[in-house]
């Protein structure tokens, strides 16, 4: 069952020249994108800034991206009863997979498997279960073991198998690619675009990805709340956040579930991760959010190419990279 | 946001006027690609399109400058009105009146679009207005501009259900592979090792090294699968296919393969993809043939290539764009979606236009008949038999000069048939076909050089572009002379009305040759100052170029304002008393020609040992007074008439030979000698 909410809050906003100028004491400059398309992807809300690009070049590139994100959405999105992920939720068996669910699959369990677990893409049965708990009585607490334990035992990454021309789940096993199906429209977005020579782009599809900076140079700023903005030139961030949806009254879990408990993840108020590939960046936000400091730093030491910063209960700021980073940067405060 | 895109287009709200029997209209702001402006009566309907050719098109005259033409057509496909707006065009900037020039753009409102495009090669070149005189190749441009932009437009416009294009299947073309890639109909991606790295995020010792070298292309088309497959493979693979599915060429080389062997566990292809709008199609094992080797010239051998049929069923449209996407296999770690995507957008070439003359029984007849042919195709198509008759002139020539001893050694017949040529040139080639070369074309391939050389420029102008081929080769060959002496119809002019002058015995002027020597250098400095002059307006130069008589003279025949008129009359009529005045002194074509000739290869006039001591009779007889009073010939002014030649046969003219006769009268003529022939 798909959740109910399709739209999460965002947790970091685009500075356009119209956000700088709201932001307190933030520098109001002519970061203006000179072109900014305003859709929906994968069930959130998506942007793209097109910055020095014509109308019509604009408009010929959004058809050409609506019909992508339609295609992608076919294959990836939880929202659309039709899609290949849909089928093969249902079934347990999709044959004649497409290449982008078998892409999308095979990078989600090469994060489950980097971060021993940690990220797992069949954690969509825990999802269910609390959204009907929730739902059943909206003012209960969390939901007790008993039922927990059920949706948690289908819940293992090692029992997807990408066959030759088909894609198998395990029992009772059901998938959701929304810890990285975002992203993973995102990079494709982003490159289908660079291939028809648009490079100056900021693509926000809830990851923001950048495959170069404004034509004068300077980065994309992202902006988070209560800390310094990031000035992002290449590459995609991606930030994981409890708050970005809650469950239940007064919050009691969040859809960022660890799979080894079966409860939501707490360690962490936010995540944020930068990589190259959106998809990278969106799955392992998520793995780190519900990994503690000793597993982050092991989960780094199996990648390269990624930074990420945390923030806890405490408000104390966490950064772990593995190198090369290249792309992103704090702003400093001014 | 609209007007920063319509900056600097023209404006066109004057095709308002094109409409103006339909009462007041609206001409709303340009929209779409190519950009055209919705025209609009009172009650809101749609009356037409208003364009700039420039615009939709990029139109460019002759000289390689914008042209634009404000036109509108109507969504019938008819032309409503055209003006033009803006033109730099020298050769019609003077000389044609500016009347005349819109009289003719004028002249295609009423013109049928879809008609036009039902163009095949024929007689009927231009159904609309055809050229105007003396300016062949810019109104021929004029007219390519309006209709192609039209065509552009109503394409754009028409947004009638599925149906309105469709893909050509029927019209049968060689091409090259170089002419496919061209074109675009075969599509191109190479895939560095490093790029591939990047993306799979693994290390790559060999990063210059192709990963894959990708080719993609519609072979529906014949002169795409049939060129590509060759005759047996397409034919066999066509009659697998329905009517409306699509043939699908995929080659690779590199280390990597877009196949792989998992469609042979599994029946379909994993490792690619064709994606049109939303859909993905995946590719079966069974829709595929495999492909030894392309079959184009010029093609590179490939280390896979492989054919698939896509059904219409499975939503694909071959008139639309697609892309190709290959999954470049499984990351190493965590790294994004490893993927690459080539795009690929039939040529329009290949398309058929909305097809309102559909119900004709005969499909393969109808749909050849309204594809078309690139423009100067049908140029030399329609002037196929001027074409011929300059072959046969130029064979000819050829021939008089290969075997230029023997045609001068019998004197009556050289005369004869030189009288004959010149007559051709300069009623034929000049007053007829138009064919008059210029220091205009010298020009204009100079800047062509400097700018983009695109050989379609030259092809145009069937006769100017097979003249200049043989002038480049025979300049080659014997010098700059050719061309002057033989197929320059103002040249000719000169020389024939010289003749008549003589004969009418009007008493030649002979400028001493001290003089004449450096009178020469005029027309040196006369091509060099409108090369220079060039460089900074060419649009000066071509006026400077008016220093020419052979547009006021050959082309429009005398029929121009009398300046010109005058001008042009006073070089002939001073050629009456100096054969050849205008070559001897001004002609900066001639003085462009023998700065490259001097790298001729042979030096055939002869020469007896004593020429010019004790004779100047050749010297005397020169047409351009190019031999020097010591007996040289001087090749940078020659212009190969080959008098001199029929002279040193002539036992009746040749003093050497006389005096050689009298001295050995009972023994036969020694052999001439030529040790004294001319060095450059």
């Amino acid at each position: 069952m798909p959740p109910d909410s399709p739209t999460r809050r965002r947790a970091i906003t685009i500075f356009a020249a119209a956000a700088a100028g709201a932001m307190a004491g933030g520098p109001a400059r002519s970061a203006r994108a000179d072109y900014a398309w305003r859709g929906v992807a994968m069930g959130a809300d998506a942007t793209i800034l097109f910055n020095g690009i014509e109308p019509e070049a604009a408009r010929a590139a959004i058809a050409m991206v609506e019909a992508e994100i339609d295609r992608l959405e076919g294959a990836l999105s939880l929202y659309r009863p039709d899609s290949e992920l849909c089928r093969l939720n249902r079934t347990g068996l999709l044959l004649e997979p497409s290449g982008d669910l078998r892409r999308a699959i095979r990078i989600a369990l090469s994060i489950s498997s980097i971060s021993d677990g940690s990220f797992d893409p069949t954690v969509q049965p825990l999802w269910e279960t609390y959204v009907d708990w929730f739902t059943a009585s909206p003012g209960a607490g969390l939901p007790p073991d008993s039922i927990i334990a059920p949706a948690r035992a289908a819940v293992d990454w090692r029992k997807i198998s990408l066959e030759p021309d088909a894609i198998r789940s395990g029992p009772d096993q059901r998938l959701t690619l929304n810890g990285l199906g975002q992203g993973y429209v995102t990079d494709r977005v982003a490159e289908l675009l660079a291939t028809q020579g648009l490079k100056h782009i900021l693509v926000d599809l809830g990851e923001q990805r950048a495959l170069a900076p404004r034509q004068n140079g300077a980065p994309w700023r992202v902006a988070r709340e209560g800390a310094a903005p990031f000035r992002l030139t290449h590459g995609a961030l991606a930030t994981s956040e409890g708050s970005g949806c809650v469950l239940g009254a007064g919050g009691a879990a969040h859809h960022l579930f660890d799979p080894r408990t079966g409860r939501s993840a707490a360690r962490w108020k936010r995540v944020t991760v930068h990589h190259r590939s959106a998809a990278i960046a969106d799955a392992l936000s998520t793995a780190l959010y519900i990994a503690s400091a000793d597993e982050i730093r092991a989960i780094l030491q199996r990648v390269t190419g990624v930074i990420a910063w945390a923030r806890d209960h405490d408000d104390r700021e966490w950064c772990w990279s593995s190198p090369p980073v290249d792309g992103v940067a704090l702003e400093e405060a001014s | 946001m609209l007007t920063a895109g319509a900056a600097q287009a023209a404006d066109l709200t004057i095709a308002s006027q094109f409409f103006s029997s339909n009462g007041p209209v609206t001409v709303e702001l340009p929209q779409g690609s190519p950009p055209s402006a919705i025209v609009r009566a009172s009650d809101g309907h749609i009356l037409g399109y208003a364009f700039s050719t420039l615009d939709v098109s990029g139109s460019v005259g002759y000289a390689g400058r914008p042209l634009d033409i404000v036109a509108a057509v109507t969504p019938e496909g008819i032309v409503a009105g055209a003006r033009i707006v803006a033109h730099e065009e020298p050769i019609l900037v003077i000389g044609i009146p500016r009347d005349a020039l819109a009289a003719y753009v004028a002249g295609f409102g009423g013109f049928d679009i879809r008609a036009g495009a039902a163009l095949k090669p024929a007689d009927d070149l231009a159904r609309g207005p055809h050229a105007v005189a003396g300016a062949t190749i810019t109104s021929t441009v004029i007219r390519d501009a309006i209709v192609r932009s039209s065509r552009a437009v109503l394409r754009s416009r028409d947004n009638a259900p599925d149906g309105t294009v469709r893909l050509d299947r029927e019209t049968l073309r060689r091409s090259s592979w170089q002419s496919l890639v061209a074109e675009g109909a075969v599509q191109h991606r190479l895939v560095l090792r490093a790029e591939a790295s990047k993306l799979l995020g693994t290390q790559d010792n060999e990063p210059d090294k192709p990963f894959i070298d990708l080719w993609l292309a519609l072979a529906t088309p014949p002169p795409i699968g049939e060129s590509l497959l060759g005759q047996r493979i397409y034919e066999s693979e066509l009659a697998k296919i329905g009517p409306d599915d699509d043939l699908v060429l995929i080659g690779a080389s590199g280390l990597y393969s877009f196949k792989g062997t998992e469609w042979r566990q599994s029946g379909s292809f994993e490792r690619f993809e064709i994606v049109q709008g939303n859909r993905t199609i995946r590719l079966k094992a069974a829709d595929y043939t495999p492909v030894e080797a392309l079959h184009a010239a010029g093609a590179p051998e490939l280390r896979e290539i492989a054919v698939f049929r896509i059904p219409r069923s499975s939503g694909f449209d071959s008139t639309k764009p697609f892309r190709l996407d290959v999954d470049l296999g499984t990351p190493a770690q965590a790294a994004g979606p490893a993927v690459v995507t080539l795009d690929y957008r039939i040529p329009d070439r290949y398309l058929i236009g909305p097809a309102e003359v559909q119900p004709s029984p005969d499909r393969a007849a109808a749909s050849a008949a309204s594809t078309q042919p690139p423009l100067w195709q049908e140029i030399w198509w329609a002037r196929r038999y001027e074409i011929a008759v300059l072959g046969a002139m130029l064979t000819v020539l050829a021939g008089i000069l290969v075997f230029q001893d023997t045609v001068t050694a019998h004197g009556v017949f050289y005369f004869r048939l030189r009288t004959f040529y010149m007559l051709l040139t300069l009623f034929f080639l000049g007053f007829f076909a138009n064919a008059q070369l210029s220091v205009v074309n010298v020009l204009t391939f100079v800047h062509a050089l400097l700018s983009g050389f695109r050989w379609e420029l030259f092809l145009l102008d069937p006769m100017v572009f097979t003249l200049w081929s043989f002038v480049a080769v025979s300049m080659l060959f014997w010098g700059r002379g050719v061309f002057c002496g033989w197929l320059c119809p103002f040249g000719t002019l000169q020389e024939l009305t010289n003749h008549l002058a003589q004969r009418l015995g009007i008493k030649q002027i002979e400028i001493p040759f001290g003089l004449h020597e450096r009178l020469w250098m005029i027309k040196y400095v006369v091509f060099v100052g409108i090369l220079a002059l060039s460089l900074r307006s060419i649009l000066l130069a071509f006026q400077l170029a008016e220093v020419e008589p052979f547009k006021t003279a050959i082309t429009m025949k005398f029929a121009r304002e009398w300046p010109f008129v005058l001008y042009a009359g006073l070089l002939v009529f001073a050629g009456l008393f100096i054969e050849r005045f205008y070559c001897r002194y001004l002609c900066p074509l001639g003085a462009a020609l023998a700065i490259p000739a001097r790298m001729r290869m042979f030096e055939w006039l002869k020469r007896y040992r004593e020429c010019g001591s004790e004779c100047q009779v050749c010297a005397r007889r020169c047409t351009v007074q190019a031999i020097h009073p010591l007996g040289q010939i001087n090749p940078n002014e020659c212009i190969y008439c080959l008098k001199c030649q029929a002279n040193y046969f002539d036992h009746e003219v040749c003093l050497h030979l006389k005096k050689r006769a009298q001295r050995r009268q009972p023994l036969p003529a020694a052999r001439p000698t030529n040790s004294n022939a001319p060095r450059a």
